[in-house]
Order: C-alpha cells, then structure tokens, then sequence
C-alpha cells in the first residue's frame, strides 16, 4: 500500500529516496551547530516541540503492529551556509536532507528559510508505531526545492474580523504545507481594521469594534510570526474601488456611496463607494497611506488591488460628470488612467514592486510598470495572457481556487447561487495546472507561483480552518512541486488522495481544523473509494 | 405536549405557564433570548412581553449519521444543546451504517470489535445513555435509525455468512449507491435472526417508541448476483428478489411492532416495493418533490426530508477521490432555500396534510465529522427549525415571510449561538448584520 512504502510527505519533495529499514527516535533533538540566527533558533525550537509532542500514525497503517527496528536516530544537524536573511521572491527555499537507518540526520540548505523547509520534512517522516517515534523505510534521501516561488493564500480580513490568534494559527497552517506568501486583503468596503497614524480615523470610524482592530504592533508581530517561518507579508490596500470605508470618514473623497437599493448598478456588491478620481484629493490621500503602509510592512511587494472598478459609479456622479464638462479631452478611462499612474509612480518612488489585480492590466486603458505582478482570477485565459504581454503573474482563477465559493448567495433575499459556485473541491484544485496553454518556456517562467483566495462574507474565525484545509495544501502541493513526477508523469488525485488524507489528519492533530476528505473507511482503505 | 405562555411584566417576577416540563422547557429557551446585554446590564427591552406559543409540527428533527465518521460524546451533547436553543425536539441517530459500527452490542460484541474504527471511536451502552437523558433534559426524543438489510458491509465484516456483495471493487456502483458494497442475504434465516437479535437489542436499550429501520437505496444486483439467492429463486417460483424484499419488510416491521415500538422507515419500502405496512408506520419521504404526498396517499403519517432542500451535507462536491465533479445532491442548500420552502407545499388535502408530522433535516458524515459538524448544522438547521416549529407564513401579509425580515433575526440567533459555543456559520459580512436591508 502507498502510505506504508513511501514516507508521505506534502507536499511531494523532488527527489525522495526510501530504504527497507526503520529507525526509532530517541529524541527530538535538533542541532543547529555554530547558528546565530534567531530565525534557525525558533525554527528548531518549534519542530522540537512538534516532533516531541505528536504522535502521529497514518489511517492506513491503524492497524500496524510493532514494526521492526534496524536502527536509531539520536538527532537532525542543521547546516546552513549563508547567513542572509532576506525573505522575497528570490530566496533560495531548497534543502536536502538526509535519515540514515542510524546515527544523526542531516538537514542542508543554502538559507535558514531552506532550513524550515527541511525541518517541516523531516517532522513529517517521524510517525508514532506502538507509542514509538520512528522513520519508516531508512535511509531516506529528500533533495528538495519548490517549482514556483509564490505560493500564497490571501485572506480577507475586512468582510469580516479574525482576531490576532486566528492568523498565527494559518501562518502555522501554511508552514505545514511550505506555503509562503500571506496575501493580506486588510481592508475592504465593508470595514478598516488596520490602525493608520495618518488617518487615525479610518480605523475609528471604519473598524467594527474595539476589539477588532490590528494595531501597528500586531502588524509587526504577524510579519514577524510570518518571517519565522519563511512567510512573506503581502499587504493589499485594494483602490480606487471597494473603498465605502474610507467615505465614513472622508465622503468628500467618494462617488456613489452605498446606493441602495441599486447597489449593483454601482458595485459588484454592497455597500457601494469608489474614491472619485476626479479629484486630485483621491490619489494624493492614497499615497499618503501607501507612503505610511510602505514602511509598516517589510515586504518588497505591495498589492494596489484594483479589481471590480464600476464605471457608471463615475460616470453618475454629478462631481465627476461636472469636471468632465470642464475638462473636454477627459473621459472617465483617462482619469483612471491618471489615478493608476500616479499611485504605481508613487509605490515605485517608495521602492516597492505592485501587485495589482488583472483588470488594471485588461480592463483599463493603463499600462502598468512592467516589473507589477498581475494576479489573475477572472478566467484561466488570464494567466497566459498575461504572461504573452509580458508580466508576471500569480494564479487564482476563482474557477479553481476561491475557496469561499459554494455557499449560495449572502443576500439576505436571494435563493440562489453565489457567482462563483459550485465548491471548489480539492480534486478540482489539485487538477489545475497554472501553466496550462502556456508552452514557450520563457512564458512559462513568468508564471510566478499561485494563489487561493479566502473571501470572507460568509467566513470567519467560527468556519476559518475548514474553509482553508486541506483544499489549501491540494494547490500547495501544485505550487511546490508541480504536476508532474521526474518522469513527466501527471500526478492524479486518486494517487495521491492517501498522502492527503494522512497531511489532514497530521493538520489536525497539530490543531488545524482542517474538514475530513471521506469517511474514514476510505482514508483506511485507499483505492477503494474511487468513481469506477 | 410542548405549548407555553411566557409574561414578562415591566416589574416583578416573569410567569410561564405549560402543560408538561417539555414545553416550560421550550418556554425557558424563549425566555434566555428575550434577555439581551445593554451598557454592561442584562435587560429585556420591549416589556411588558406576552407571548403564546406552540409548535406547528409536533416532529422537528435532524438527522446525525455517526458512521461514516466519528462524533465523540461531546460534539453530540453540543448538537443536543444546539437544538434546544432551536426548539428541535428530535434526534434521529444514524448510529451505523456500511463504514464502521460504533455502538456497542452486549448480544453480538464482534459488531463494535470488528466494525468501530477504534477502541475509542465507540458509544457504550453508558454514552447511549448520557444521550438519551442529556437529551430528554432538553425535550428532545432519541430515535435509532438501523439500517438494514442495504447499507451493511460493516455487518458482512463479522458476520460474512450473512451478507452479499460485499465491497465489490472496482464496479461497487453496479451493487450499492456508494463504496464499499455488502447488504444482508434476505433469503438466508439465519439474517432474519440476527436483524431480530439487533432489533431486539436495541429497542430495549433505547427507550423512544419509536425505532427507524432504514430500508433506503437497496440495490438489487447486489442480491440477484448472489447464488444462494439465485438458488433460492429457482426453488421458489413465484418469488423474487423484490418478493423477497417485501418479505423481509413484513417480518422486519412486525417485530419491531412486537416489541412495542413505532417503526419509521425510509419512503423507499413502500413505494419501491409493494409493500404494506401498519398505519400506525412514519415514512420518511427524501427522494422527489411529490414523495410526501405519495406517502400520504397512502395513508402513512410522513416526515419531510427531501434532499434537495433538506440534506445539509450536499454541496462539497463527490467524494470519490478520482473524480472532480458534482455529488449526487449538490448544490448547497442555503438557508434562504431552506426557509422558502414550505413541506406542505404538494399537499392540499387537509386530511393528508394532518398526515405529516414534521421534517428532518440531515447530515450524512462522508465529508463531516466533529471539526464541521457545528458549522454544517448551523445556522441552517435553524431555519428549517422557524419552518417547523413557526412555518413560514407571516399572519399579517398572508404570505411567506420576506427573507430580509428574517434575516436580521436569523444573524441575531446565529452569533447568540456562537456565543454559547456552536461554532455556527457567518452569513453576512459584519457590515450587512449592521446595516439591515443593505444587502
């Protein structure tokens, strides 16, 4: 059976090579030598304390008795060889390691954020037998490295709250799964969080409450939590549209604020509210605010949003409408034209590299700078269209991975489907291919990794851990380690629906909630729960 | 009898009054959420408050299918409690099925031995217990459910002299609605003594009148492929494997009868098969718009859990780990749906309408166990519990409540259970919940 041949690691290391004999581990001991690297000591610190505490058998296995023993393991020696510490799209994430039947492991890797990778590995090769810790099939030989650099989750924190706790525990989530890119939508219409020393009163006026705030202080420590495990912090301050929540502080800064009840003429939903690119005042306060957020995150990237921008919201404001009659030569396009100039110009200026949605890229008279990453989620042509123009992209088709998708609509009165139904199902996610219909190579590579996207109107810390997993770790694993073995062979989800099953039962156990897959009949008895 | 009258004056000391403790007990959750925190004070807003109350369906359930996956005690005393702040008063405990048989059995332990997915995956008879008296605190009756003679690979895994087709592979489709394959030899005696050994056992353990016998989605391959049948069959001229099924009912529900029990069953054994049970039998209609009223033609009382609107579970695509579409009963059923939908709708006949005693709602565990049950429950089992014990007709305008009414109300209930520990559901941005009719 698969589970018990092959160590089940996810997601799939490049190279992994088994033996026929097991080790036991006598203790969790994890060496980083000569390290000064706080990064490496937590990280040690932290596997120890996963690998001390778990006792993790796969479902396949349940009813294994003692296996026999070749061998023991006293230890992992970590051995990294630069001390640089910058996290970005460019950071060397590889490793290898080495299990052997007896003795002391090994972990390699060029930079400390190799060394979590590695380490997330090797406490996933330690299973329990018998109230034992051992490493089945020694020695095992893992060289390691990921396909695409970005590998992200965005997580929508406006729609509604999750509190401090909430997002540590998905930063530990994603370390589980080598994921490394927290997407942060922060703000959004529907409330503002975020603390701003510029405009303290967006967070007053904008924040659902008291206790649902995110100081500069829980920034930092969610950066930092992140930095720990080799996470970068990508914050979106999604502009000029979605922003009704900057009118309850500055309405005179807005077009069309919550129209009711034809929100929908105005907006891709309620409430309505664009800043009015009519006046200058609208790129000048989101420069002030970039400026101020450019430097609470650390991040190189910063995401500019600019996706579902309405036009009629313009083109009906009788502001807007009268600047135009004073203005011939102006249109609404050529306004936004200016806004988006202005606002990447001053990002640039900052140091920093946009991201933005594709609309600013397809549905815009703009050209972006040609260094901003476009995230595409419209349709799947979007990506190697994007790619053909010569940008970057990140892929998150909502088709494939909106994972907020196949609830129903949330309007109160509406019977029916949300727009982006059905469920989007862990097959469904797996199957997907980023790089479907790109075929020239260097096209390929601009392809910079993948998102999936938790919108939270019908999410929040009650529903948190199962809407992400384990559908999260099926692009994890896409985003690692392709789709394809060394031997161009297309992994199937019957393949490796086992070595899922076992990373959401090992999620739970560390405390994820990640929702069962099948009865557990079928996680026990793979291969028999498959459409014939 | 579950009615109560609840005064709250401006001043002094609030009064229910109700026939039994069941409806004090309906009477004391509706007083709990009359009473709301304002400044750091409890207070009831609104007073004086008189309310008359009253259910307008006496059987307001939710199913739990406890075999497919595992619910430890906790998360089913959680549902219990969760139910008691929606006014639902039954339980209906699919307690095993195909994959895993959890409950113990004192008559046939290599059951539980063979077929829990562990020593801790379990309900002694002590958990069945705690259940029963946990929930008759809370008004709520505990009804098994029994699955047979479909559904019983578990059983073959103990008993496999009894049991056909079990876990056909690869074509499973071919004998059983789902993976694995197996159901009980019904031209074999000796599975008539043990169904009466499991009938007997359990009726006394659980002390509800009435007792479910499954009977839904038997496949018929499955027994016309078995030789001991085909035998059987060819002995018996005249009979066949639908005979055979009728038989197997007859016998079924006349011990259950024997044992002083009400049994309830699946719509499938009286209207696939031509089979005639007792009046005194519910029905549970689940298959298609006009179930409910074929049941009542027919003169058996009915509970409403059609799928399409009822099946909590549906809407997280198949299963199958090879296959990336739709399940069988996908979409997601919302709670808008749920709460537009009037049971009675197909039924004119007043007499037959007198005929259905309420509804259920499910949640089958292929893709649930306790890290979803809360929030599959909840808040949606809450709508269809204002359906079942309110309907969803608003006396004022004569017609079915607006769902932006509802909503406010149904948002309200939902972050007051979260607050008493369900996990329950978000339904709306925070914004929408503030901002009534703005979304």
């Amino acid at each position: 059976m698969a589970s018990a041949a092959l160590a089940s690691i996810w997601p799939l290391p490049l190279v992994l090579e088994t033996g026929t004999s097991n080790t036991t581990v006598l203790g969790g001991s994890i060496d980083i030598g000569y390290s000064t690297s706080s990064i490496l000591a937590n990280a040690a610190n932290r596997y120890i304390n996963i690998i001390n505490s778990e006792l993790f058998t796969s479902p396949v296995d349940y009813k294994q008795g003692d296996v026999p023993i070749n061998g023991q393991l006293i230890g992992l020696n970590v051995v990294v060889s630069s001390t640089d510490e910058t996290l970005g799209l460019t950071t060397d994430e590889s490793y290898t390691l080495d299990v052997p039947t007896n003795g002391q492991a090994i972990l390699n890797a060029n930079t400390v954020f190799g060394a979590i990778r590695g380490l997330e590995t090797y406490s996933q090769l330690i299973t329990a037998n018998c109230n034992r810790r051992i490493v089945k099939n020694t020695p095992v030989h893992v060289v390691d490295k990921p396909a695409f650099p970005h590998r992200g989750i965005l997580l929508d924190t406006a729609r509604n709250y999750y509190p401090l706790k909430d997002i540590f525990r998905t930063l530990d989530a994603m370390s589980y799964n080598k994921l490394n890119v927290f997407h942060w939508h922060v703000v959004d219409s529907q409330s503002w969080p975020i603390q701003s020393n510029e405009f303290p009163e967006l967070q007053k006026n904008g924040a659902y409450g008291p206790k649902m705030q995110y100081s500069y202080a829980d920034v930092k420590s969610v950066i930092a939590y992140a930095k720990d495990r080799g996470i970068r912090v990508i914050p979106e301050f999604d502009v000029p549209g979605h922003t009704y929540v900057v009118g309850e502080s500055f309405p005179e800064l807005m077009s069309c604020m919550n129209k009711q009840p034809n929100w929908n003429n105005y907006a891709a939903e309620p409430p309505s509210g664009q800043l009015n690119i009519a006046k200058p005042e609208a790129a000048n306060f989101t420069n002030m605010l970039v400026d101020e957020y450019t430097d609470l995150f650390t991040d190189n990237v910063f995401h500019l949003g600019g996706d579902e921008v309405n036009r009629n919201c313009w083109s009906e404001d009788p502001d807007v409408q009268a600047y135009l009659a004073a203005h011939p030569g102006e249109t609404v396009e050529s306004l936004l034209v200016n806004f988006y100039t202005s606002v990447h110009n001053n990002l640039a200026s900052q140091g920093k590299t946009g991201m933005s949605w594709e609309e600013t890229l397809f549905h815009s008279q703009y050209t972006p700078p040609k260094d901003t990453i476009i995230q595409t989620w419209i349709d799947q042509e979007s990506i190697p269209n994007t790619v053909a123009k010569g940008y970057r992209s990140v892929a998150s088709p909502a088709s494939a991975y909106y994972l907020d998708c196949g609830h129903g609509a949330w309007l109160s009165n509406q019977d029916g489907n949300s727009w982006c139904d059905p469920f989007k199902t862990w097959m469904h996610i797996y199957n997907f291919d980023p790089l479907a219909n790109i075929t020239d190579p260097s096209q390929q590579q601009l392809v910079i990794g993948a998102e999936v996207a938790l919108w939270s109107e019908q999410t929040d810390s009650t529903v948190l851990d199962g809407r992400l997993w384990p559908r999260a770790s099926a692009m994890a694993e896409t985003a690692w380690s392709g789709k394809t073995d060394a031997n161009g062979h297309v992994r199937t989800t019957a393949e490796v629906a086992s070595r899922l099953h076992d990373q959401r039962f090992r999620m739970v156990g560390r405390g994820i909630r990640a929702e069962p897959m099948q009865p557990l009949w079928c996680a026990r008895n793979p291969g028999m729960c498959l459409l014939p | 009898d579950e009615s109560y009258t609840l005064d709250v004056p401006i001043d002094g000391k609030a009064v229910i009054s109700a026939k039994t403790p069941f409806g004090a007990v309906r009477g004391l959750e509706t007083f709990s959420q009359l009473i709301t925190s304002s400044s750091g004070r409890k207070v009831i807003k609104n007073a004086p408050v008189k309310i008359t109350d009253a259910p307008k369906f006496s059987h307001r359930g939710l199913l739990l299918d406890t075999s497919r996956n595992f619910y430890h005690l906790d998360s089913i005393l959680r549902t219990l409690d969760a139910m008691a702040y929606n006014k639902l008063n039954v339980l209906h405990w699919h307690v095993i099925d195909a994959f895993s048989w959890p409950i113990e059995s004192k008559v046939h332990p290599e059951l539980t031995e063979k077929g829990a997915y562990s020593t801790d995956m379990r309900y002694s008879y002590e958990d069945v217990k705690k259940i029963i008296n946990y929930a008759k605190n809370r008004a709520i009756r505990v009804m098994p459910e029994f699955n047979i003679p479909g559904h019983a690979f578990v059983i073959g895994e103990a008993h496999p002299e009894i049991a056909c087709c079990m876990n056909k592979q690869p074509a499973w489709d071919k004998y059983a609605a789902e993976p694995p394959s197996g159901q009980l030899n019904i031209a074999d005696p000796r599975a008539v003594t043990f169904a009466f050994d499991i009938l007997t056992e359990y009726s006394r353990l659980f002390v509800d009148l009435g007792f479910h016998l499954g009977g839904s989605s038997l496949n018929t391959e499955c027994w016309k492929e078995d030789p001991t049948i085909e035998l059987y069959i060819r002995d018996h001229p005249g009979e066949s494997v639908d005979s055979l099924v009728v038989g197997w009912h007859s016998q079924m529900f006349d011990k259950l009868n024997e044992l002083g029990k009400i049994p309830y069953s699946w719509e499938d054994t009286v209207l696939h098969y031509n089979f005639t049970a007792r009046n005194t039998t519910v029905v549970q209609a689940w298959i298609g718009d006009d179930s409910l009223s074929k049941v009542t033609e027919k003169g058996y009382r009915a509970i409403a859990s059609p799928w399409n609107m009822y099946y909590l579970d549906c809407g997280q695509g198949s299963w199958l780990s090879n296959f990336e579409g739709s399940s069988w009963c996908d979409p997601y059923k919302t709670w808008q749906q749920i709460y537009n939908y009037n049971p009675l709708a197909n039924i004119t006949d007043p007499e037959k309408q007198r005929l259905v005693l309420g509804g259920e709602v499910a949640l089958w565990s292929a893709m649930s166990d306790e890290t979803t049950v809360d929030r599959y429950l909840w808040p949606r089992a809450a709508a269809f519990a204002e359906i079942m014990w309110s309907g969803n007709n608003d006396p004022h305008t004569n017609s079915t409540r607006d769902l932006r009414k509802v909503a406010p109300r149904l948002i309200e209930h939902r972050f007051r259970m979260v607050a008493r520990g369900i996990m329950a559901h978000p339904v709306q941005p925070l914004w929408c919940v503030r901002n009534p009719d703005s979304c």
